[in-house]
């Protein structure tokens, strides 16, 4: 009872997913959302949520039918040995690419905004040296930390949305659907495949939780708190900027760089935003490499994940450096992007069809 | 293996040493003698007992001289024994009757017949009196004990003005009953372990049976039992035997030398350890939470003492950030700082030989210093050592440059702020992290920070105390037990104990006031 027993709450899985999928993402959003549908990207990202909640209702029924297994485990009773550990390998790389990708891009924010002068590989690192230590521990202390971080990141968002509501012009955010309701729903559904994907996946986590049949309410209290963040951000930040949203390249930093707090006492608010944003960025890269050590460690048949998380800080750490600028970092999200998509949507819903018509199911009491 | 080498450094418990007590008294003083070797403040009266008419009987006392009360010695065992004992011997006894005639016939509570020699050394170096009577297979031990002890006193680490004012002293029953008359409960439990192969330490545990957890209990139980130490010189041993991390820097268990506290934590569930010697308790499992309450907090108003809570809490806050806060700022982000504020801080910077981040470090060296001598001084020499440090070295420095004014703000703001806190280890850790941000503050400003706050962060949410969360209430949510956290609550708002350690038994308060008091209107 004393020991670490992994087992977490349902309001922490609630804040594992919120925090997990919100990193650096966040912070180009509104920009990648006004450039496919311009004021209407609200519209889309309510779709976008839609959408993932149908797919983790998916990745729910699938792991339902294999109480207490991952889908490490699972999968190769499904589709067989090899495949199934192609895919566990592929998902295992698609982590790695990810905190890879979120490490790096944070770090090159940090460098543009607070530390100029600073070599983005100590940044790197630096982040890298302490989500290991944390990672080593297990599910339990990254859910405490997501739990102890969420309120920093309600506060940044926050600080930021609030001050900038007078600087809105309504304007901004007309016509809705001056374009029609069809690039909404088609660029909401694709930002569904190939963005955010339920990255922090019930595939892996189902069985964490200390009750499994929350799985469900979950997935919606954490895709609705995800939903009502964003539509603020892209709102605020559309609403201030208008058009000129795309010459930014991260424009919620910019919008905290542009907001001022009355009385004084902070200048630069944007530094404090991204410094409250350092806290939310690593429980999201504490999640990720958490996914991947567990995901190699199930494959590997090892009873813990600890020893797999401080052999992945180098190839993480190799990885985050070969783009050699930011704008290269893309092709990262690009590739993360369809593996995510095939990984999260495709695989998920093939596994759950053969699952159900080859009639695979462990539990117990199911196969009377 | 380690476990096997300190085994092995350990004294074994020699098989020879378990044997029983001879019958005839010149083997008994014999080996007395030969193991009480060069020990001259034991003491060996040979004395005869009358038991017979016509026949003496030979007999031994032994004490060791300091510990037993030499007045009860003579007055009520011996004299009792050979005088006492005469006037009433005339009768022909048989042997069984007459050793109940002796036991009856000393006027001492605590008399008891002890046959093997390992139990009566040990009641011997406790205090004990050992009479021993020839042609018996045992000794009669009784307890005389009586050491030299300090009084109850005021408590000196956790002074309050509103409250109780006594503390633990150095005496193990003293400490026990000064719980013991605060919660006059059968279900009050004081366990007792003798721990420490050459020290035979009395430690007792005290719980509070239908309350602490079932879990809780057994887990210490079993760390107590496992430990094999020489002496136990400290709670202070004990608290790093037991506790869950020994590598981390914070404690998981609290330390306290006040019996309210000790009874207050008991209330909430958790378990005291009372180390004979010590005046300071061991409290666990233990949380950040618990750590930065003080016994007043729930004597005072509870508007006064959230606002303590609050302040205390910003403190700590400040106790290890704000060195390093002024360490980026002005070294990586002056731009971050309002534009009055930093050009008057610019202002009193010139001139300034070093960089921030020396200028700092020299401050906090000074403040250590300082701190260190005016514990180790006595008193009244320790009193200067403030006005020496903080008016003239503090001024001269200042004077001549070394030092920034803004400089000596910061350090004596974060030495008055880690005071704040009411439990001293987690002062001594604060103020030990307190270097550990500005190192990381000076690498890599404010990212340096943040990161170095994250560290500690993540370090918290790594560290249990006995199965609980160091950070809870926090972290695990647990919106019930907010009622005493940052914030206190009234009293009569607070009916349940915090859940935090589990307590069996919730219900704490059961509101049967009349109902105009409880809507806080009488006429």
């Amino acid at each position: 009872m004393l020991t670490n027993n992994d087992r977490i709450t349902s309001w922490q899985m609630v804040l594992v997913f919120i925090m997990g999928i919100n990193a650096t993402g966040i912070l180009t959003m509104p920009r990648v959302f006004y450039a496919s549908t311009g004021p209407d990207g609200w519209v889309a990202l309510i779709i976008q949520h839609v959408a993932l909640f149908i797919g983790m209702a998916i990745t729910i029924i699938l792991g339902r039918r294999f109480p207490d297994q991952t889908f490490v485990e699972y999968n190769q009773q499904i589709v067989g040995k090899l495949l199934g550990t192609i895919i566990t390998i592929t998902a295992g790389v698609f982590w790695v690419l990810i905190s890879a990708r979120i490490v790096r891009v944070f770090a090159d924010i940090i460098k543009v905004f607070i530390l100029v002068e600073t070599p983005v590989e100590v940044m790197i690192l630096s982040m890298l040296l302490v989500s290991v230590y944390i990672t080593r521990h297990g599910l339990e202390p990254i859910a405490r930390m997501a739990e102890l971080l969420f309120p920093l990141m309600v506060i940044a968002i926050l600080l930021v949305t609030f001050f900038a509501l007078w600087n809105i012009d309504k304007l901004n955010l007309l016509p809705i659907f001056g374009a029609g309701v069809w690039p909404s729903i088609v660029a909401g559904l694709k930002a569904s495949f190939f963005d955010l994907q339920m990255k922090v996946s019930f595939l892996l986590l189902l069985p964490f939780l200390l009750k499994p049949r929350n799985a469900l309410k979950i997935s919606a209290l954490a895709l609705s708190i995800d939903l009502a963040f964003r539509v603020t951000i892209f709102l605020v930040t559309v609403g201030v900027f208008g058009g000129y949203v795309l010459d930014f390249f991260w424009p919620v930093a910019m919008l905290a760089k542009f907001v001022e707090i009355p009385g004084e006492v902070f200048a630069r608010l944007e530094m404090i935003f991204l410094g409250f944003w350092i806290g939310v960025t690593l429980s999201s890269l504490l999640i990720h490499m958490y996914l991947a050590s567990l995901s190699f460690a199930r494959l590997f048949k090892l009873r813990e994940s600890s020893m797999l998380t401080l052999p992945l800080l180098p190839i993480i750490f190799i990885i985050s450096l070969i783009p050699p600028n930011v704008m290269d970092v893309e092709i990262l999200d690009t590739i993360e992007g369809v593996l995510g998509g095939i990984l999260f949507w495709i695989v998920p819903t093939i596994l759950l069809v053969i699952a159900w018509i080859r009639k695979i199911d462990q539990r117990v009491g199911a196969n009377d | 293996m380690p476990r096997k080498i300190f085994e092995r450094l350990l004294p074994r418990k020699k098989s020879k040493h378990n044997h029983t007590i001879p019958k005839a008294l010149d083997v008994v003083k014999k080996q007395l003698e030969e193991r009480f070797k060069d020990s001259d403040d034991i003491a060996i009266h040979e004395f005869s007992l009358p038991l017979k008419l016509d026949l003496d009987t030979q007999a031994v006392l032994v004490y060791i001289k300091g510990m037993v009360n030499q007045d009860a010695v003579f007055e009520q065992v011996l004299r009792n024994l050979v005088l006492g004992l005469r006037q009433i011997s005339h009768l022909e006894k048989l042997p069984q009757e007459s050793i109940k005639m002796i036991k009856d016939i000393i006027t001492v509570a605590e008399v008891s017949e002890k046959s093997s020699w390992d139990d009566v050394i040990l009641d011997l170096v406790s205090g004990s009196a050992l009479v021993f009577i020839d042609g018996q297979k045992f000794a009669l031990s009784i307890n005389v004990a009586q050491g030299e002890r300090r009084g109850v006193e005021q408590p000196v680490t956790e002074a309050v003005i509103r409250g109780p004012r006594d503390s633990f002293s150095e005496t193990l029953t003293i400490n026990i009953s000064l719980v013991r008359r605060r919660l006059k409960d059968p279900r009050l439990k004081v366990k007792k372990y003798v721990i420490g192969e050459r020290s035979r330490t009395e430690t007792a545990l005290l719980y509070i049976e239908d309350i602490i957890d079932s879990g809780v209990l057994e887990e210490i139980k079993k760390r107590l039992e496992t430990i094999r130490i020489d002496s136990l010189t400290d709670s202070g041993y004990l608290e790093q035997l037991i506790t869950d991390t020994w590598w981390s820097l914070f404690n998981t268990t609290q330390e306290s030398e006040r019996p309210d506290e000790v009874v207050g934590g008991l209330l909430e569930g958790r378990f005291a350890i009372l180390v004979d010697n010590t005046p300071f308790a061991i409290l666990a499992p233990t949380t950040i939470n618990t750590l930065m309450h003080s016994p007043e907090d729930y004597y005072l108003s509870w508007i006064g003492s959230s606002l303590v809570r609050f302040v205390r809490f910003i403190g700590s806050f400040i106790a290890f950030i704000l060195p390093g806060l002024y360490i980026a700022l002005v070294t990586y982000h002056p731009e971050m700082i309002p534009t009055q504020l930093a050009l008057s801080i610019s202002a009193t910077r010139t001139g300034i030989p070093f960089p921030v981040v020396v200028e700092a470090f020299i401050m906090e060296l000074a403040f250590e210093l300082l701190r260190e001598a005016g514990i180790r001084l006595p008193g009244p020499i320790g009193q200067t050592i403030g006005i020496v440090g903080g008016i003239i070295i503090g001024e001269a420095a200042v004077g001549a440059g070394i030092v920034s004014p803004i400089m000596v703000i910061i350090v004596a703001t974060t030495a008055i702020a880690s005071f704040l806190i009411p439990t001293y280890s987690l002062t001594v850790t604060l103020r030990t992290l307190r270097f550990f941000v500005m190192i990381l503050s000076a690498l890599l400003g404010l990212f340096g920070l943040v990161l170095g706050v994250l560290i500690i962060g993540g370090h918290l949410c790594i560290l249990k105390s006995f199965g609980v969360s160091m950070l809870s209430p926090w972290t695990p949510l647990r919106i019930s037990d907010f009622q005493d956290s940052l914030i206190k609550l009234p009293l009569i708002a607070t009916k349940n104990r915090p859940v935090f350690g589990r307590p069996q038994d919730r219900r704490r308060l059961v509101d049967k006031r009349p109902n105009d008091l409880k809507r806080g209107r009488t006429e």
